[in-house]
């Protein structure tokens, strides 16, 4: 449902023609937030899935983006496990640099297979970063918010 | 049994695994070839050279070191073999030298109106005693006695035994053996004769004739055993004596020692007239 909700968003926000939102990389935001608040299975899985269905929609060889959010998604919910990355800023600086690190593992995989770089892969790559990680900002608040609301609404049955 | 839901490295691990595995079914290297068929040539090609390697060296083992049953056989027959075709190819080489040697012979015939006999030297006489050859052919042959013999360089000598198969000819070095000769562009005569050394020496040409060291000496005809203007040989010394003939010293022009073909001038027979 995540994956479907993730899509859906990341169609409507193309949509909007605004050049700020084609650099947002929202399979990313959904591979880290995944790591940060599900387990290790979980968010491998999940980066595997939303990398995999963004291969699809990018028209790319299946496997450039499953193998670097299947990465992500597994190291950051190790890191989790160990630190409490609860903090906005900390968030920040974890989504800027998994959005570094994503690149660079497509990047070194199409490099590796000898397959062609998109044009200005490394200048493209810091704008992504940037704008991804201030996009996190805003939508990991709102994704706990809605977390946190259907948390309570799974309690209140046992609320007695 | 393990349970993968609990593991979740071996799942990472897995999935990584699956996303590669994605990756090389669907990108092609520039020779067209997809990935996986390429990597899977990449990660067999070394086994099967080692394994080729192995058997091959296996092989090579057995058969140089281990199974050597009727090797000594095979060198010694070997061997033999090679001794026979060092031997054989003595032979043609021989026979090419041979070939050469006669055709020139040949060129040299066509030159005379008279008839002429290739014939094959079979024995040489010690030189110590006297110069002479045995020759292959003989009367049979039409070889009679006098025959003047020659080669395409020079004049060599002249029949003076002749059987049915053989002829034997006495060289123009033997002692006392002799020719009419004409020296130099004076065609100055004179007659050459043999003293039982390598070189001739002229006689009867007077102190007052122009010889010099160089001039060609040849066959005058005047002996009617040898044809005028064969080539005898050069004149290598010459100098005035206190008598009134000259010292001349001539080098023949065929080189008698290693001579083993020469022509035989059966046609000439000047040197016996019909009565």
């Amino acid at each position: 449902m995540a994956v479907i909700g993730t899509i859906t968003l990341a169609e409507a926000l193309f949509s909007l023609h605004l050049r700020f939102l084609l650099y947002v990389d929202l399979f990313l935001l959904y591979s880290v937030y995944t790591g940060l608040i599900a387990s290790q299975l979980s968010a491998t899985y999940g980066g595997f899935a939303a990398g995999a269905i963004q291969d699809v929609l990018n028209n790319l060889p299946i496997g450039i983006n499953g193998f670097s959010k299947t990465a992500l998604g597994f190291t950051v919910a190790t890191i989790s496990r160990f630190v409490v990355l609860e903090t906005t800023w900390l968030r920040f600086f974890i989504v800027l640099a998994a959005s570094l690190l994503n690149s660079a593992i497509s990047g070194g995989l199409l490099y590796t297979l000898d397959q062609a770089l998109p044009v200005h892969f490394f200048q493209t790559s810091l704008i992504q970063a940037a704008c991804t990680s201030t996009a996190a900002l805003v939508i990991f608040q709102m994704a706990d918010r809605f977390r946190r609301g259907r948390e309570k609404q799974l309690a209140r049955p046992y609320a007695h | 049994m393990i349970r993968i839901q609990n593991r979740p490295i071996l799942n990472f691990v897995s999935l990584l695994i699956l996303n590669i595995f994605l990756l090389s079914i669907q990108i092609r290297k520039p020779s067209g070839q997809i990935l996986l068929k390429s990597w899977t040539l990449m990660v067999l090609s070394p086994i099967l050279s080692a394994t080729s390697y192995v058997f091959a060296q296996s092989f090579h083992l057995w058969d140089d070191y281990v199974n050597l049953i009727g090797t000594h056989k095979q060198n010694l027959r070997l061997q033999q073999e090679n001794s026979s075709l060092r031997m054989e190819l003595q032979r043609l080489e021989e026979l090419d030298r041979l070939h050469s040697r006669l055709q020139d012979y040949q060129k040299f015939q066509a030159q005379f109106q008279y008839s002429t006999r290739v014939a094959r030297v079979i024995a040489k006489s010690a030189p110590f005693w006297r110069h002479s050859w045995f020759l292959n052919i003989g009367s049979d042959d039409g070889v009679r006695l006098n025959d003047a013999v020659i080669t395409p360089v020079g004049v060599v000598g002249r029949i003076v035994n002749v059987t049915a198969g053989t002829a034997e000819v006495e060289l123009l070095t033997n002692n006392n053996a002799g020719a009419g000769v004409q020296v130099g562009e004076n065609r100055v005569q004179g007659i050459a004769q043999g003293n039982g050394s390598d070189n001739l020496i002229i006689k009867y040409i007077s102190n007052q004739e122009q010889v010099q060291p160089g001039d060609l000496v040849t066959t005058s005809g005047t002996d009617r055993i040898y044809p005028p203007g064969l080539r005898v040989g050069r004149v290598t010394s010459t100098r005035n004596s206190s008598q009134i003939f000259k010292d001349i010293s001539v080098k023949p022009a065929a080189d008698l020692a290693v001579l083993q073909e020469a022509l035989v001038l059966a046609g000439y027979r000047y040197a016996s007239p019909k009565p």
